[in-house]
């Protein structure tokens, strides 16, 4: 009989808890009735109890008929959006950390193959924590029964032909490249200014071979500006992900487009064109640096360059973000023609 | 030749598959435990298995075509089905639109 208590459970330890006792029972007296037909009332051996069981088929097919359904970690319906996710983060993080790998390398040489193995480990380990984060989170919107129209991706409603969308205008299509590439943009520039804005400078090398860095910002001031700098990043990367669902610019979102540009364009002033930003020894700390002398002809430039660019820097960003507007723009008007 | 039979018995499975819940419902007017069930089936040459009639069973009662109660009067306890009203409706009418389909495929047969 043993035989039988094991077959019962391998059927229903796959079961949800409320049903298990249930069925538990429902299999076991199904088991004696079918015992009973065969003997007729008489003695029970382990040959008929193996017949039994496999006239009721694999417990793994039963569990399956009692579920209604496959299980899955991450179902078909899920699977192409994890897919994509699941891409993209992993391959943001290698990026980050592969690049962050090298600058460190070209800023201190002398660490050595100790350092790049370690480095090296701990690329693979946040690639995989990446990869499981994501599949953590798709394996909870699974179990909770999420499918993609709940969650904006989809159709919802029935559908009707008047719905179809348009043969892409290869005018107006967005390459998948576009905003992918855009999101780890974003990515890496979170990574490098949370992490490590003071080493966006110049940076040479000391008599001693050590490495020294004469910042361009103020870090302590910079610092303040971080959650403003992320929210901006935050929706950037919202926008680029509608960008990568939808496929095509329609009015609405290069109208978002737009509206992101111009809206990150008076973040950057409201940063850019605080002057206590701008890491305000830079000028000294060149002098100091032995790479210019006062008063030639060098330092004269470097202050004349250090000068504009730190009150000039905002038109930089207006001047990008009206090309990349215009060319919106353009785009949006090739597809009315 | 023996892809026919194979590809015949392959489509026959399919074709079965929808008039077991026809055969089953018919049975529940009386209630009825599984095992009981598969032997007045088979009796009346619907042979269906154990392992599939009684997932079936508890599938029909979550969509509240039958209702079930445990018998535990008897030696052992047995999980008694039973045709619910609104189950009863729906059977009526599946009976009505079988007979429609049968007469639509007949006379499609017959044409050819």
């Amino acid at each position: 009989m043993d035989l039988i208590k094991r077959y019962i459970y391998a059927v229903t330890h796959k079961l949800p808890e409320k049903q298990r006792a249930d069925i538990e029972q429902e299999l076991h007296g199904l088991i004696e009735d079918m015992l009973e037909h065969r003997t007729g009332g008489g003695a029970v051996t382990e040959k008929e109890v193996e017949e039994v069981l496999l006239e009721l088929g694999s417990p793994q097919e039963m569990a399956e008929k009692y579920l209604g359904q496959r299980r899955y970690l991450i179902g078909p319906k899920l699977f192409d959006l994890y897919w994509m996710v699941v891409r993209i983060v992993v391959f943001s993080i290698v990026l980050a950390l592969g690049i962050g790998l090298i600058i460190e390398l070209f800023l201190e040489p002398v660490q050595g193959g100790q350092f790049i193995i370690e480095s090296i480990a701990s690329l693979i380990s946040a690639a995989v924590q990446g990869f499981a984060w994501v599949t953590v989170v798709f394996a909870v919107m699974e179990y909770r029964g999420v499918k993609a129209p709940d969650i904006g991706l989809g159709a919802k409603n029935e559908w009707r032909p008047s719905q179809l969308a348009p043969i892409p205008n290869p005018k107006t299509t967005i390459k998948r490249s576009e905003p992918i590439a855009s999101i780890i943009v974003n990515l890496l520039v979170i990574l490098w200014l949370t992490s490590s804005i003071h080493y966006f400078g110049i940076i040479y090398f000391n008599e001693d071979g050590g490495t020294v860095i004469i910042p361009f910002f103020n870090e302590a001031v910079f610092r303040a500006y971080y959650p403003l700098i992320w929210v901006t990043i935050a929706i950037s990367i919202l926008k680029d992900s509608i960008k990568l669902v939808a496929g095509r610019w329609t009015t609405k979102l290069a109208a978002f487009h737009l509206l992101f540009n111009l809206a990150s364009v008076v973040i950057a002033a409201i940063i850019f064109m605080d002057p206590a930003v701008w890491n305000a020894e830079f000028l000294s700390e060149l002098l100091a640096s032995g790479m210019v002398s006062a008063g030639s002809e060098g330092y004269e430039t470097a202050s004349i360059i250090w000068n504009n660019t730190a009150d000039n820097f905002i038109y930089i960003v207006a001047v990008i973000a009206i090309i990349d507007s215009i060319a919106v723009i353009y785009k949006l008007f090739q597809a009315r023609k | 030749m023996s892809s026919v039979n194979e590809t015949i018995s392959g489509l026959m499975q399919e074709l079965r598959r929808g008039t077991i819940i026809i055969g089953v419902l018919s049975q529940l007017s009386e209630p009825q435990y599984g095992y009981s069930l598969v032997a007045i089936l088979e009796a009346k040459g619907i042979s269906i298995d154990p392992g599939t009639l009684y997932p079936l069973l508890r599938r029909l009662e979550k969509q509240e075509l039958l209702e079930s109660k445990w018998d535990t009067n008897e030696a052992r306890p047995r999980k008694y089905y039973l045709l619910s009203p609104f189950g009863k409706e729906v059977y009526e009418q599946l009976c009505l639109e079988w007979r429609s389909m049968i007469s639509s495929v007949e006379s499609i047969i017959d044409q050819a």
